[in-house]
């Protein structure tokens, strides 16, 4: 039996598909070296439960506990399948030796003491809540001005849109959120004040609009230049010619047609608001993956680092911007003819 | 020697790129911003008051004739730390972009030239760490190796050189179908010479737009890594660092929030002006729009 | 209207995802200016904010303070102090101190139940002792003086002692010998999702790093005599939410919404705030027995202990190879060495004034030797010995081999690591100021906790930052004693045969024998400036009007039981 590689749409969205288990591997080794490469695991585990009497004596038996005193390949297997299993006869403790990747155990996180998995699968949720609020509300407001720019260009409405723009990208993250809470909560008392822990609409506000702003400046001047490019092109200046109306003309075509390069290119900007989410999570308390991850890296107010939940984040952080590319991809896909139609190479 | 730099200075200020940004208000705004910047930061001894590590016993005092923005908890000036940190900021910039050039530049240009096998491995590597959220890989690298100035550097470098890459690659790719890169080889000119004479002279204006535009990220990120404790540290005055020492006074009446709102004024000013000229900038070189 | 056929490549209808779009931020919009934030309803329950949250409430795995102010609230000790520190029964009616010092009789009550429905006894006792000394146990070096222990009936417990160790006897009241019961502390959730104990209220929730949730244990009648209420508590229940930025959780404080605070970061403009807002009770600052300092590299431990270091631990200008005293022991301040005469001329170089207002906002009591003057034992002759003379500390500097130090000729060139403490990294930043006057240059560096650890087990350092809350002179032992191998917790890597002799005196069965070891053992400490010591913190706690009854109890920094607190809404 001929094996045909399925063409078309399907078949695009399959190769990419397939990509993602090689991506996985070499993903998964490059995160479990992170530990070992940065001195010695023992003691980070100590360090993470605040201790500050370390003996001898009590770094071979935590070391012996998590199986550190295994070669490095046991150590990844056990990482990614959890195989060999805790030797108690070793020393070893079933209760923080990995289960496996595979099955869904990210380790165990001594300042928490308990599996990663959980405290990723509260954390996500609440990451992804912050950013696609964030996303959507970028993409509504971000297309609306960069169209009513381009329609009305060179006018004073362009130039304050615009000029709030640059202005907008030019904010850091952080500072901005500082400003709003001084603002928003301090002063005119018109939000709750950010807690860990709360994840209610009136929490979520502020964040979003404030991790927004820059996402929707740089999504206002990307479509007002491809509006621009679109409304510039012969074929808009022929329908013009024949006659139709203003309204026609724009909408149906300049719009769609513009929209087309944005739409690619839209999926591909949630890796760097993933990265702004991150601050917002610190700045406002919002317990989300990327607070979880900061805590873990030994920073002012909690110095131990916790490196199976740093290593936990990190690959949560890497598979989300990965199905992200994948979703930049099949859009590309879906959206280009070539490949829509074509033979799937 | 002499006559080469007169004639291509010549050249630049002849050219329409030029004359588009002299008359472009971006061009003025964003550029006088940016000259002032860099003046503050070469001659930040001069200009400012009072040494930015120097306590005293004016402790958290409102701006005034001798501390302009006020002082901080130690009795420190701030405007001497902000001024200062113009020079940490522009630091990280520079040589962010001295690293990423010298990353990315050469693949860029090796992938474009060469095309075929070296172009698909050079550009899979590109799309890979163009996928990638830059900021949280530059976080767990320093939380690995440790928080500093150089290694704040090396940690953006590390995902930021794949624009220049892709950036260079585009500019081969156009430049080598030009018939004088054709009339080169045919002439039996090797490559080498070739990439350097003729390709990277003509793929540099965008790369100068994209060397300006490095500047505000930098800026922006390498500040937002000091403020959550995984960047510069002290005693380099940064204004991130600053900024989270500062927060604490911001529910304290007046001068207390003053420590941040002006600070960070400044900084999103910087940031402003490098952005403002870039866009500027990469507009005069783009021939579209020059109607 | 002409009809334009469309190309059906694009997608089609943009209008109406934008038109749904702009409705929902209509919708968000009204939501957001018609209600306002509401804080935590409030009632019977006592609300508290803190900076940062426990690790662990299992008190065989935690020594830090946020985990003890919890477990005090759930858990029992057989005896406690009353307010003048005296011992006083709590869950042992009474007790018997047997064999000269070798046993302890402890008589326990016969009416307290564990949170589980556990009966409380002898068998919890011995249990909880067992679990103190396993190997993994965070309190196994505490309690290295307990040899075992056994139940005599029902309700008798003894404990027998390898020796005297009159800080042994101590921890019987502090709140890391509470008990544990013995069914659930086998749980291998326990102190993490599991909870347990005999106190006036139970845990229902933890969740790390945002809040933790206790309500009244209603069974609870056995609370010592220093409360008039001896249970169960009148408050409801008591919430303990964690916030580390100050901004927010202060605000929370004024407003309202919380009604206690713990672990602020003291400065001017806040403690105006709370002197002058009337919904904060007038007092919030107490003593404490803790100590932030400042810890040399002296390394002069005796040669038995240097020949078994890492060979490449390193030296610093602070000390030298040779030890300062003799092993066999007379101390003499003439056998003075280089680096004695550098820490000492430190020492004379610091403004003990200014650095408490610069690093501690002027709040606490200048720190002069290693212990605090609350703990039994203090000699306070270490108060004069280093007065600020900076004459001194340059003719110092000139004996040992750096002669003509000033702001414009550095001599010499130290190492100063911090942790991102803000105080911490102010200390350093000022003693840089301070000793640039004599010609020293600090090379301020802040670097995270384990870097510092690792750097202290090299000896490749000058100095470093410490802070330590301790009720007694137990940490003379505990810091100091040369079998206390760096790099921790002895990180001054100090002594020899005749310091730790002194030291170990300071455990003897006899007052008079450890009272004069105490301070011979301070004396020892400051002579040879072994380390630098900045200020006695003291305790900052803000509680609103509306919370009555509640005192602090001088044993250190817990609000401790509870039972008095109720609250007037």
């Amino acid at each position: 039996m001929q094996f045909r590689f399925p063409g078309g749409m399907y078949g695009f969205i399959l190769k990419r598909l397939l990509l993602l288990i090689p991506i996985f591997f070499v993903v998964s080794i490059v995160i479990f070296l992170l530990l070992p490469i940065t001195g010695d695991p023992a003691r980070q585990v100590l360090s993470g439960q605040g201790r500050q009497d370390v003996t001898p004596e009590l770094l071979e038996n935590i070391r012996h506990q998590y199986g550190f005193q295994r070669p490095l390949y046991i150590q990844y297997l056990r990482y990614l399948t959890g195989y060999p299993p805790a030797d108690p006869a070793q020393g070893e403790n079933a209760l923080v030796i990995p289960k496996g990747l595979l099955r869904g155990d990210l380790g165990f996180s001594y300042k928490y003491q308990r599996p990663v998995s959980s405290l990723m699968l509260e954390a996500l949720p609440q990451t992804l809540l912050l950013t696609l609020t964030a996303f959507v509300i970028a993409l509504a407001i971000g297309l609306i001005i960069g169209v009513i720019s381009a329609l009305r260009r060179k006018t004073w409405v362009d130039y304050t849109f615009m000029g709030s723009a640059i202005f907008g990208v030019s904010i850091p993250f952080f500072w901005q959120g500082m400003m709003m809470i001084l603002i928003f909560v301090i002063w005119l008392r018109w939000f709750p004040i950010p807690t860990a822990g709360e994840h209610d609409l009136m929490y979520l506000i502020l964040p979003a609009f404030t991790l927004a702003t820059h996402e929707t400046a740089s999504l206002a001047r990307m479509t007002r230049s491809s509006m621009l490019d679109v409304l510039r092109q012969d074929y808009i200046r022929t329908a013009r010619a024949k006659g139709l109306r203003e309204r026609a003309v724009v909408y149906k075509h300049a719009l769609k047609n513009a929209f087309i390069p944005i739409a690619t290119l839209l999926f591909l900007r949630l890796p760097f608001l993933f990265g702004g989410t991150v601050i917002m999570e610190v700045v406002f308390s919002w317990p989300g993956m990327g607070r979880l991850l900061v805590s873990s890296m030994g920073v002012f107010g909690s110095p131990a680092k916790d490196w199976y939940v740093i290593q936990g984040g990190l690959l949560m952080f890497l598979i989300l911007a990965v199905f992200a590319n994948l979703f930049a991809d099949i859009m590309y896909a879906y959206l280009n003819p070539k490949i829509r139609y074509g033979e799937g190479r | 020697m002499l006559g080469r730099i007169h004639d291509l200075l010549r050249g630049v200020l002849r050219s329409p790129a030029f004359r588009y940004l002299r008359r472009d208000i971006r061009a003025k705004i964003g550029g006088t911003i940016v000259l002032l910047v860099v003046f503050t930061a070469i001659f930040a001894g001069f200009i400012a008051r009072h040494d930015p590590t120097a306590q005293s016993k004016d402790i958290l005092k409102g701006p005034s004739w001798q501390y302009p923005f006020g002082t901080d908890g130690t009795g420190r000036d701030v405007f001497s730390r902000v001024v200062y940190g113009t020079r940490t900021a522009l630091i990280i910039g520079t040589l962010l972009v001295v690293v990423q050039t010298l990353i990315g530049v050469p693949l860029g240009l090796l992938a474009g030239y060469m095309g075929g096998k070296v172009d698909n491995l050079i550009m899979r590597a590109v799309d890979a760490v163009l996928a990638m959220p830059g900021l949280i890989i530059a976080l767990a690298f320093v939380a690995i190796v440790g928080p500093g100035l150089y290694n704040v550097i090396i940690a953006l470098a590390m995902t930021g050189w794949a624009g220049y890459a892709r950036l260079m690659r585009g500019q081969t790719l156009a430049i080598k179908e030009e018939p004088y890169i054709e009339a080169a080889r045919a002439i039996g000119e090797k490559d080498r010479t070739i990439i350097s004479r003729y390709v990277l002279p003509n793929a540099i204006s965008p790369l100068i737009v994209m060397v300006t535009m490095t500047f505000p990220a930098a800026i922006l990120l390498s500040s937002s890594m000091s403020y959550i404790g995984l960047g510069v540290m002290p005693p380099y005055p940064d204004w991130g660092y600053d900024l989270n020492a500062y927060k604490q006074y911001m529910g304290d009446p007046m001068p207390g929030p003053l420590l941040t709102i002006l600070p960070g004024i400044v900084m999103v000013i910087t940031i402003f002006g490098f952005q403002f000229f870039g866009d500027a900038l990469r507009d005069s070189l783009d021939p579209r729009l020059r109607e | 209207m002409i009809k334009i056929s469309t190309s059906r490549n694009a997608s089609r209808g943009i209008s109406t995802p934008l038109v749904i779009i702009v409705v929902l931020i209509v919708i968000v919009a009204a939501y957001v200016l018609i209600s306002r934030g509401e804080g935590p309803s409030a009632g019977n329950v006592l609300r508290m904010i803190q900076s940062s949250d426990a690790n662990s409430l299992d008190v065989d795995k935690t020594k830090m303070d946020q985990s003890m102010q919890i477990i005090a609230l759930t858990q029992d000790t057989l005896m406690t102090y009353d307010w003048d520190m005296n011992y006083i029964p709590l869950l042992a009616e009474n007790w018997k101190i047997g064999g000269n010092g070798l046993y302890i009789d402890w008589y326990l009550r016969h009416d307290v139940k564990f949170h589980c429905g556990e009966p409380f006894n002898a068998a919890a006792v011995v249990y909880s002792i067992k679990r103190a000394k396993s190997p993994w146990s965070v309190q196994s070096d505490t309690v290295r003086n307990i040899l075992d222990a056994e139940v005599l009936d029902e309700y008798t417990a003894r404990i027998h002692l390898v020796q005297w160790d009159r800080w042994l006897y101590d921890w019987f009241a502090e709140t890391s010998s509470s008990i544990v019961c013995p069914v659930c502390g086998e749980d291998p959730a326990y102190g993490v999702s599991k909870f347990c104990g005999t106190g006036p209220f139970k845990i229902t929730e933890w969740v790390r790093d945002t809040r933790t949730t206790l309500v009244r244990n209603d069974d609870y009648t056995w609370g010592p005599e220093i409360y008039q209420n001896r249970g169960p508590a009148y408050l409801d229940g008591i919430t303990i939410e964690v916030d580390a930025n100050n901004l927010t959780s202060e605000e929370k404080f004024f407003r309202g919404d919380v009604d206690l605070m713990i672990g602020i970061s003291p400065r001017p403009a806040l403690i105006e705030r709370l002197q002058t807002d009337p919904n904060v009770a007038e007092n919030f600052i107490y003593p404490r027995s803790s100590m932030a300092w400042v810890g040399f590299y002296v390394g002069t431990l005796s040669p038995e202990i240097q020949s078994s270091l890492p060979s490449d631990h390193g030296t610093s200008p602070l000390n030298d190879d040779k030890p300062w005293i003799q092993t066999d022991g007379v101390m003499t301040p003439d056998n003075a060495n280089k680096g004695l005469m550098i820490r000492k001329a430190l020492l004379y170089a610091t403004n003990m004034e200014d650095l408490l207002l610069y690093a501690w906002q002027d709040l606490g009591k200048i720190a002069y030797g290693p212990l605090t003057s609350v703990m039994w034992g203090y000699n306070n002759a270490v108060e004069n010995m280093y007065p600020y003379d900076l004459d001194m500390a340059k003719s110092l500097l000139a004996q040992a081999g750096y002669p003509g130090g000033s702001p414009t000729n550095f001599v010499l060139h130290l190492r100063f690591y911090t942790t991102s403490y803000d105080p911490y990294v102010k200390e350093g930043e000022t003693l840089k100021e301070q000793w640039k006057q004599i010609g020293v240059d600090l090379d301020v560096q802040v670097l995270a906790f384990d870097d510092i650890e690792s750097k202290i087990a090299k000896g490749d350092y000058d100095m470093v930052v410490g802070g330590y809350t301790w009720p007694n002179a137990d940490m003379l032992w505990w810091y100091w004693h040369t079998t206390r191998v760096p790099p921790s917790p002895n990180r001054y890597w100090w002594g020899n045969a005749y310091t730790d002799a002194v030291i170990d005196n300071t455990f003897s069965f006899s007052d008079a024998v450890a009272f004069k070891a105490i301070q011979e053992s301070q004396m020892q400490i400051m002579e040879d400036a072994c380390y630098l010591p900045i200020v006695e913190r003291p305790f900052l706690m803000p509680i609103r009007v509306d919370v009555k009854g509640l005192r602090v109890h001088p044993m250190s920094n817990f609000m401790w039981k509870q039972l008095d607190t109720y609250l007037e809404r």
